[in-house]
């Protein structure tokens, strides 16, 4: 849990950091796209307004600017009002025809004169509204009549908006007044969608330019659009271009998206030209605004376009797919990392185990390189051999501490040779200490692989001097008299049954003296056991004094002692005589008083002696014969000798 | 980002879809709807912008929905009425007329005032003022009218002419032209001698010099017709009582036509109209 825990967190904190970048990079790429959506928009709506102008231009010059028109002009400059209603009614007879042929097939959908004082004279497309005062609401207007110059730009008027030129009407350096043709923007489109691919196009007016300036009786003309309150689009009833948007379902939901985007009403607010983009089911859409401004440098509208992008779809899928993928390759590498913390802390803690093991344990630790040097050792092989740890590291452990008895030539080093080799070594050596003292060790040497190869040894080992001693004092307490330390029956027993073998072999007479002291009962129960055990200590002594060092002195039991005398030869009576002299000089040696304690005490002993020569006579007979032998001797008088 | 809200919305607008058919479905349960039908006087949304707040303001008190059914010319109107697929229509003087004569179940309940508030209005001929009528030879005059069934169309235009040339309407060129102003318009276009049309329409043409050479009678206002066939008199008694007692502020918000009010219709509403010609005598067509 610890390690999922951060694992997980360095997850999130990296995915988060990819996704705000893959983000970043793909906002940009969308970007790009709709930069360039909004740059056509932009270049095709300057080119189309463009053409107008120059076309529009002609049509003053040539069209409008007939003698019979001027001259109609200029008498109702002064005209009365009902003179006035007449020369508007000859003009609108006069120039009808114009009017709806030449200018309506071209898309000119107003064609208005004003009066010198800025009034309203004529509307061809509404003729019975006239005579109201525009100078105050219509900028281009009040500039053309003002100035004496040619004006154009997006306006809002009392009908309709339109896309204005407005020019003023002098005839000998007379001022008669202005006239404008305005475009309508259904024309605007049809030549837009001649040069942009886009599906919808839409007029969205500034209210408070365009239509609020409207007639009253004419606000009908206009409705809310779906897209923001603060604009207006042309009646459906009215427009062709407003009904077929609006009845798409498409675009219907599209505004109503845009309507409900706090960030599309941001950007509408802030006059510049900016697209959205829109997925919609598996679509892609970008819509366009362009901001188009009236004369007087204030919002006129936005024309708008819906445009099919499938480049945003193909954008949204690449972006999911890096989305994807980089959480799968972070999920694949956290889950390496997390893997990567487990072993880690497996291997610290299997470290801390180690070093606690190797510093705890009370068995030497030596590693050692493959060329014999030391590079660590703990605390136990310096508490066992009394180095310090920096006289250890890096001194070569053969020369250091390894006692060899003979040269290397001679006997090769097991530890050099089992570091050589790269194989195990399992045995006592004898280690030097930092006294010089030796002691003796158990090794064990196991090579120390690491990625496949040898890099060493380790070497364990522990100091078995004491161990050895007690194993040296057990042995001896099993085959020796504690008291007189000689041999006890069993190791005579062995010895004899050796020695039974090999005189068999070598054709030789052994002989086996029983001897057995004599009044050793009194003695004990009279002086006490301590006078009795002082007489064996001594017996011992004198027997062994008496005996070659090849002859084996056993106690046998109690006050009983066999001796092993081997090599008498291979003549029998030779041999037995041998084997009486000896007897003799044991018995001799025995008639000297034993200083016991605070005591010389005289004492005898009646010796039983066989002789064997093969293995006819088991250990058991030969023992027997000694025993009956000794035995006659005790029922005759004691001290003497008598050999079977 | 926007394409999530999208997302949202467009699954939200699927439900909201879903609930809005469950409701249209078991609308039909609450009892037949009603069928209102108007003149084609604008196009189709056009007729739904202007009636659809008074039909829905009928609808509270009826406990009936009110749908549209939309005709493309007037004689389809009174046919349709007449075959009670129509239980309230919307009419002027004329049509309202002729189907009563054909259909006794046509009934009249109010009338639409005109924008000064008053109920009723005239017809009048026009010509261009300087124009100069050929009146010696009254069969070379070219007359525009509106339409067959309008009002101030054949109907009320053959009895001025008659007046003004001595000589009938039908000695002469008409041609209908289908709208009042474009009536005028053709006028001072100089493309014919004279035209019928309402007075109001002719007043506003007056700053081109249009000239109001005769007027006719007054007129009855546009109505609200009710089929006593296929609504109970019960239902009739409601929507009259809702529609003369609707409040200002109410009218005041349904369309520009039927925004000024309405009267009832009397028994002598149509009395002076009684000497007009025959409707079934009015040519449907023009003569050139």
């Amino acid at each position: 849990m610890k390690q999922i825990l951060p694992s997980l967190a360095l997850l999130g904190v990296l995915y988060l950091l990819f996704f705000l970048n893959s983000y970043a990079v793909k906002e940009r790429e969308i970007q790009i796209i709709l930069d360039g959506k909004n740059q056509s928009l932009e270049s095709s709506y300057k080119a189309v307004t463009q053409m107008y102008r120059i076309s529009i231009e002609n049509y003053f010059k040539y069209v409008i600017m007939q003698p019979n028109v001027v001259e109609i002009l200029r008498r109702s400059v002064h005209a009365s009002a009902e003179e006035k209603a007449l020369l508007r009614g000859k003009l609108y007879r006069y120039l009808y025809p114009i009017y709806q042929q030449e200018l309506v097939g071209q898309g000119i959908r107003q064609l208005h004169f004003h009066t010198e004082k800025g009034d309203s004279f004529l509307r061809f497309h509404q003729p019975n509204e006239n005579g109201d005062a525009l100078i105050d609401i219509r900028a281009t207007i009040k500039k053309a009549n003002e100035e004496r110059t040619f004006v154009s730009g997006f306006e809002g008027g009392r009908i309709y908006p339109g896309f204005r030129y407005v020019y003023p009407i002098v005839d000998q350096e007379t001022f008669l007044g202005t006239v404008e043709l305005s475009l309508s923007y259904e024309r605007i489109v049809t030549e837009l969608s001649k040069l942009l691919n886009a599906q919808h196009y839409l007029l969205l007016l500034n209210k408070e330019t365009t239509t609020d300036v409207v007639f009253e009786k004419h606000q009908d003309y206009f409705v809310p659009s779906t897209i923001s309150e603060h604009f207006m689009i042309e009646n459906p009833s009215i427009s062709p271009l407003s009904d077929h948007t609006l009845k798409s379902p498409l675009i219907m939901q599209i505004n109503t998206l845009l309507r409900d985007n706090p960030r599309v009403q941001k950007l509408l607010s802030l006059h510049k030209a900016f697209s959205v983009p829109l997925l919609l089911g598996q679509q892609g859409y970008s819509i366009n605004f362009y901001p188009i401004f009236t004369i007087d440098d204030r919002l006129g509208g936005y024309v708008t376009t819906y445009d099919c992008a499938p480049e945003l779809v193909d954008i949204e899928t690449k972006y999911l797919t890096i989305y994807l993928l980089g959480f799968v390759t972070l999920a694949i590498l956290t889950f390496g990392l997390y893997l990567f913390l487990i072993q880690r802390k497996r291997i610290v803690l299997e470290k801390i185990q180690f070093e606690t093991i190797v510093t705890s344990t009370v068995n030497g630790v030596i590693l050692l390189t493959n060329d014999g040097s030391i590079s660590f050792v703990n605390a136990a092989t310096l508490s066992i051999l009394g180095y310090q740890e920096a006289d250890m590291l890096g001194a070569n452990a053969h020369r250091l501490i390894h006692v060899h008895p003979q040269s290397l030539e001679q006997v090769p080093c097991p530890i050099l040779e089992s570091i050589a080799h790269q194989h195990a070594y399992v045995g006592e050596e004898l280690f030097r200490t930092a006294k010089g003292e030796h002691i003796f060790v158990h090794v064990n040497l196991t090579p120390f692989i690491q990625e496949n190869r040898s890099v060493g040894s380790v070497m364990i080992f522990r100091n078995i001097t004491e161990e050895k001693k007690a194993k040296e004092t057990i042995e001896h307490l099993a085959y020796y008299d504690s008291l007189t330390e000689l041999p006890n029956r069993k190791l005579l027993l062995d010895r004899l049954n050796y020695t039974v073998a090999m005189c068999a072999r070598a054709k030789e007479y052994c002989g086996l003296l029983f001897i057995d002291l004599d009044n050793f009962k009194h003695l004990n129960d009279t002086l006490g056991h301590e006078y009795g055990d002082v007489l064996l200590q001594h017996v011992a002594k004198r027997l062994q004094k008496t005996l070659r060092h090849c002859d084996t002195v056993a106690r046998f039991g109690g006050d009983e002692f066999v001796v092993l005398i081997t090599k008498l030869g291979s003549e029998e009576v030779k041999s037995k005589t041998q084997l009486h002299r000896i007897a003799q000089k044991i018995l001799k040696e025995f008639s000297k008083p034993f200083s016991l304690i605070d005591y010389d005490y005289a004492c005898s002993a009646s010796i039983g002696g066989t002789l064997f020569w093969d293995n006819s006579k088991t250990i058991n007979d030969i023992l027997k014969d000694a025993d009956i032998a000794m035995y006659t001797v005790k029922k005759s008088g004691k001290n003497e000798i008598k050999i079977a | 980002m926007m394409y999530v809200e999208i997302l949202e919305k467009g699954e939200s607008m699927r439900w909201i879809s879903y609930v809005g058919l469950i409701v249209i479905l078991l609308l039909p349960l609450e009892g037949r709807e009603l069928i209102f039908a108007s003149l084609p006087y604008k196009n189709n949304a056009g007729i739904v912008e202007d009636f659809a707040p008074m039909l829905r303001y009928l609808e509270s008190d009826l406990n009936q929905s009110v749908n549209f059914r939309f005709e493309p010319s007037y004689r389809k109107l009174i046919a349709d009425f007449i075959d009670d697929k129509i239980d309230m229509a919307y009419m002027g003087p004329l049509p309202t007329l002729a189907l009563m004569k054909q259909d006794a179940s046509a009934h009249p309940i109010v009338t639409f005032n005109d924008a000064d508030g008053k109920n009723g209005y005239r017809c009048v001929l026009v010509k261009f003022a300087p124009d100069v009528l050929p009146m010696e030879h009254p069969q070379t005059l070219k007359v525009a009218l509106t339409e067959p069934l309008s009002t101030c169309g054949y109907f009320s235009t053959a009895p001025l002419i008659q007046t003004f040339t001595e000589a009938p309407l039908s000695s002469m060129h008409y041609r209908y032209v289908h709208t009042h102003d474009e009536a005028a318009l053709s006028v001072l276009r100089g493309e014919f001698h004279l035209g019928g049309m309402k007075e109001s329409i002719a007043e506003s043409y007056r700053s081109l010099g249009l000239e109001i050479i005769a007027y006719s009678p007054v007129v009855p206002g546009f109505t609200l017709v009710v089929n006593t066939q296929t609504l109970s008199q019960e239902q009739i008694e409601t929507i009259r009582a809702r529609l003369l007692n609707a409040p200002f502020k109410e009218y005041a918000s349904w369309g520009k036509e039927i925004s000024f009010g309405v009267q009832a219709v009397h028994a002598d509403t149509y009395r002076s109209m009684q000497f007009f010609p025959e409707v079934e005598n009015i040519p449907q067509e023009g003569n050139f």
